[in-house]
């Protein structure tokens, strides 16, 4: 595999730490599975097994046809990861400051990147970083209507890198539901490779959904940075369903007294796909929570994997963490595999994970068919109840329509022959 | 709660007796391993064996991916070989071994005399490297089971050695099982021939006694067709400053139908309380299930040592197999330990269980590591892994670390972990009915093992049960 990385940026300021960037990526290359963090998922090879270059040269982007939902929200929309444009008018707003959002320069970018400076995909990120969005949330501020992100790739991606990066901060007492809608109708085969910086301060609090629309034979790679703030909480919502190679991690930093972190994923994984939900909870302060759930069912030679660690600080005492991974395989060729891990320096906590694999229950089965369902519908309600129980906590019914359509369209267990 | 347990202040075991110690020339080096093989009496094949494992360790690596980070080891700088002189005249019975010995063993509570015969436990003892003494062969003989050290082995039964010696775990694995592999001293071997279930418990007990030995065992249990075998491995150590390095070998390799049960109970010098000194016990144990139906169950106790560092495994290859895994781990002051198991499904309807109890105090690091690993053609096996883990004190911790692995969908895998510290609910409950703090963490702990305390032979559980309260003395809530 060829790599034609260009710095196109020639500015004084970020030339040199760009090329340092890129130099120190170059040294390790793309992580593979010698790596603790890619045991599961070596990339390196997967990379090499699709793509005979990868270069950043300049896109032709397309611009697309936005297919916006019909329910009140506001949206940003980006192309390629590049911020385009925003309209929030459905919020009504008096006062034009209670928030902003532009595009994320490269000085912005760096004022997070530098504290991830061991890791190559991060250094790979700055060195050939472009745009992103950066959503500011001023304090005291809670959205009426939630915002959704429209995510599109299109145009020809042949052999492209996509680095870019997004900030979401929230000021105190703020709220927000945000919905990262991602509709890929590029050409060619791409990898994009992107960071995510969240911050919530005090009282804040914001819902983050990732919504897959399409199927798509593309690689994505993203790492999410979340640090929360005194009395914060922050909830993660993953319907990644339907691309070919993901990889999503997640840091989550409880850096405040009773913040609370949620991490929910629900996959249905077909067509030999291979995706890892990675997650890192770190309690660094007394009394926070965390929970996880992370459903996967698995069918057609695809490969599902969770990483997902708790980590308690020696102070961090009445921390309640819970995390539960499951797997559903529904053939042969189908793999799970997990690493649900506990690191824990406090002794007043209540930390436990669980984690199970295997096929549908018999006894389930053996239940509907009993009153007259078939099997074939019978197997797809197990799938479908066993992936809904991440949806238990949404209230919003607009959001839940959204899901349930996410799961019909990508749970096609009814097409199967056997 | 603060809790301060302190097993060293009743360390029992810390003595040192004085016996002439003849020792290999210091450092590794294919003279060490030569001048070992050629005092063991070893057969050609043998020495070529261990040179060629020597060779194979020159291109490896320490390991360093552990949580358990330990003092480099100058590996020049140690004994490879150290034989109790009074052995080189063979004693033919008991009154010919060394009164010193027997004392020791005494000390240790080890019934080398007719009280053995009594609670049925046959001793193969191995003091520092060579096996001195081997109990109730008559009664074993009987039945053609084979019980004796390896280097008699190696003399008597070639074949059975040959063809089983590092087929479990082969010259070409990890760094530190390659150094025993080399430079093994001595260890046990049992065979047991088709359809014999063994009347009685094997056991063994290890002193680690001279200064700057390093202590490299290797056992080999082989279970034939349809038989059975209780094993018990029990070890104590003299307290000493110096850290000492422990890298035992242990491979089970059990037949169609055929059973292995190997317990162990450590209890050895764990170091003071400032972290000072203390063995390094990193030991490759691994079993492999090789015929139908056969079972291989680990169960352990480990308080002692500064750094335990060990995975007893099962490779399920045979069909319908079963591996059991049944561990406590007590960590305290600076103590570190990083243990866990593998379970390995090859063959189809293979079971496997996990039950882990990890406890942690002081300042001491306790990790659970463990692979499940179920292999596309291990149709139908079954995986249940519990791993709990106890934490008294803020300044320890207490860790999970589990692979787990699913590729064949008719398979099922359920793991659990949890970790908290002792229910101020029961503590208050105990001490309604009037039982002091001491007694109540006692009883809570001995409670939280009880499903693995459960797993050892009687001898064993009495012992195990009264270490873990031993490691909880001292301890105020």
């Amino acid at each position: 595999m060829e790599l034609n990385f260009k710095i196109r940026d020639k500015s004084d300021k970020s030339l040199k730490l760009r090329e340092e960037n890129l130099s120190n990526f170059k040294k390790k290359g793309f992580p593979n599975k010698r790596e603790e963090d890619w045991k599961f998922t070596d990339l390196e090879k997967f990379l090499k097994d699709n793509f005979d270059e990868l270069n950043n040269d300049k896109l032709n982007d397309k611009k697309p046809d936005f297919h916006e939902f019909s329910f009140i929200h506001n949206s940003v929309k980006l192309i390629n990861g590049k911020f385009q444009s925003f309209d929030f008018k459905s919020e009504n707003l008096k006062d034009k400051n209670c928030f902003s959002i532009t595009n994320l320069d490269f000085n912005h970018h760096l004022n997070f990147a530098n504290n991830l400076k061991d890791n190559p995909m991060q250094n790979l990120n700055t060195a050939l970083h472009e745009g992103g969005f950066n959503l500011n949330i001023s304090s005291d501020y809670k959205f009426k209507h939630p915002i959704v992100i429209y995510n599109y790739f299109t145009g020809n991606l042949k052999n492209k890198i996509i680095n870019y990066s997004d900030s979401i901060n929230l000021s105190k007492n703020s709220k927000a539901t945000i919905i990262e809608y991602l509709v890929d109708e590029s050409e060619g085969n791409f990898f994009k490779n992107s960071f995510k910086y969240i911050n919530l301060d005090e009282n804040s609090h914001l819902d983050y959904y990732f919504i897959n629309k399409n199927e798509s034979r593309n690689f994505f790679y993203e790492f999410s940075k979340v640090q929360l703030s005194k009395n914060s909480n922050f909830k993660k919502y993953l319907f990644s369903s339907g691309i070919k190679f993901g990889k999503f991690e997640s840091n989550i930093k409880l850096n405040g007294t009773n913040s609370c972190g949620e991490v929910y994923s629900g996959l249905f994984l077909d067509n030999n796909n291979h995706q890892e939900v990675k997650t890192t909870i770190q309690h660094l302060k007394p009394n926070c929570q965390s929970h996880q759930d992370v459903k996967n069912v698995i069918t057609s030679g695809s490969k599902g994997v969770f990483q997902g660690k708790i980590f308690v600080e020696e102070i961090a005492q009445k921390t309640n963490a819970y995390q539960l991974s499951k797997g559903l395989l529904l053939d042969k060729d189908s793999e799970f595999s997990t690493k649900p891990e506990l690191e824990i320096y406090a002794d007043d906590v209540r930390c436990s994970h669980g984690s199970t694999s295997g096929n549908i229950d018999k006894d389930a089965l053996f239940y509907l068919k009993a009153r007259g369902i078939d099997s074939k519908e019978a197997i797809k309600m197990i799938i479908k109840g066993f992936l809904e129980t991440v949806l238990e906590k949404i209230k919003n019914k607009e959001i839940m329509d959204i899901l349930l359509n996410h799961f019909n369209t990508h749970i096609r267990y009814e097409n199967r022959s056997n | 709660m603060s809790k301060v347990i302190d097993t060293n202040k009743d360390y029992k075991y810390g003595f040192t007796t004085d016996i002439e110690s003849f020792k290999a020339p210091k450092g590794l080096s294919e003279e060490t391993i030569k001048f070992i093989s050629r005092e063991k009496k070893e057969p050609k094949w043998l020495l070529d064996w261990r040179l060629k494992a020597y060779k194979r360790l020159k291109s490896l690596k320490e390991p360093n991916w552990q949580k358990p980070k330990y003092p480099k080891i100058d590996y020049q700088d140690l004994y490879y070989y150290s034989a109790p002189k009074s052995t080189k005249n063979k004693p033919k019975s008991l009154d010919e071994v060394d009164p010193k010995l027997i004392e020791t063993y005494k000390k240790l509570g080890i019934p080398l005399d007719e009280q053995k015969r009594l609670s049925g436990v046959a001793v193969d003892a191995v003091f520092d490297s060579v096996s001195v003494a081997t109990t109730f062969k008559g009664e074993l003989t009987k039945k053609g089971i084979i019980f004796c050290s390896i280097s008699e082995a190696i003399q008597k039964h070639p074949d059975l050695v040959k063809k089983y010696l590092g087929s479990v775990i082969p010259l070409t694995d990890h760094y530190f099982a390659t150094l025993n592999s080399a430079v093994f001293t001595d260890g046990s071997f049992v065979y047991i021939p088709p359809n014999v279930k063994c009347p009685m418990e094997l056991s063994t007990y290890f002193r680690i006694n001279a200064s700057q030995t390093g202590q490299f065992e290797r056992t080999l249990i082989i279970a034939d067709k349809g038989s059975y075998v209780s094993y018990l491995e029990g070890c104590t150590a003299p307290m000493r400053d110096e850290n000492q390095l422990h890298a035992a070998n242990v491979e089970l390799v059990a037949l169609d139908d055929a059973e292995i049960k190997y317990s162990t109970v450590q209890n050895w010098y764990p170091g003071d309380e400032e972290g000072k000194g203390g063995i390094y016990n990193f030991v490759t144990k691994r079993g492999a299930c090789r015929g139908k139906n056969s079972k291989i169950s680990w169960t352990q106790v480990e308080t002692g040592s500064a750094i335990t560092w060990k995975y007893p495994s099962c490779i399920l290859q045979g069909d319908n197999s079963v591996g059991e895994f049944y561990s406590i781990a007590i960590t305290n002051n600076h103590q570190k330990a990083d243990t866990g198991t593998k379970m390995i499904h090859l063959g189809k309807n293979t079971k496997s269980k996990i039950i882990s109890k990890g406890i942690s105090a002081g300042k001491a690091d306790n990790t659970y590591r463990g692979l499940v690993d179920i292999s596309k053609k291990a149709e139908n096996s079954r995986n249940y892994t519990q791993c709990d883990s106890l934490l008294m004190g803020n300044k320890c911790g207490a860790h999970t670390v589990p692979y787990i692995r699913n590729k064949n969908s008719s398979s099922t895998i359920e793991h659990e972990a949890t970790t908290s510290k002792i229910n101020e609910e029961q503590l208050f409950y105990c001490n309604q009915r009037g039982l002091n703090q001491e007694e109540a963490v006692s009883l809570i702990v001995n409670g939280f093992c009880k499903e693995v305390l459960q797993q050892l032979p009687m001898e064993f559980a009495v012992e195990a049960q009264k270490l873990v309260s031993i490691s909880l003395e001292g301890s105020v809530g």
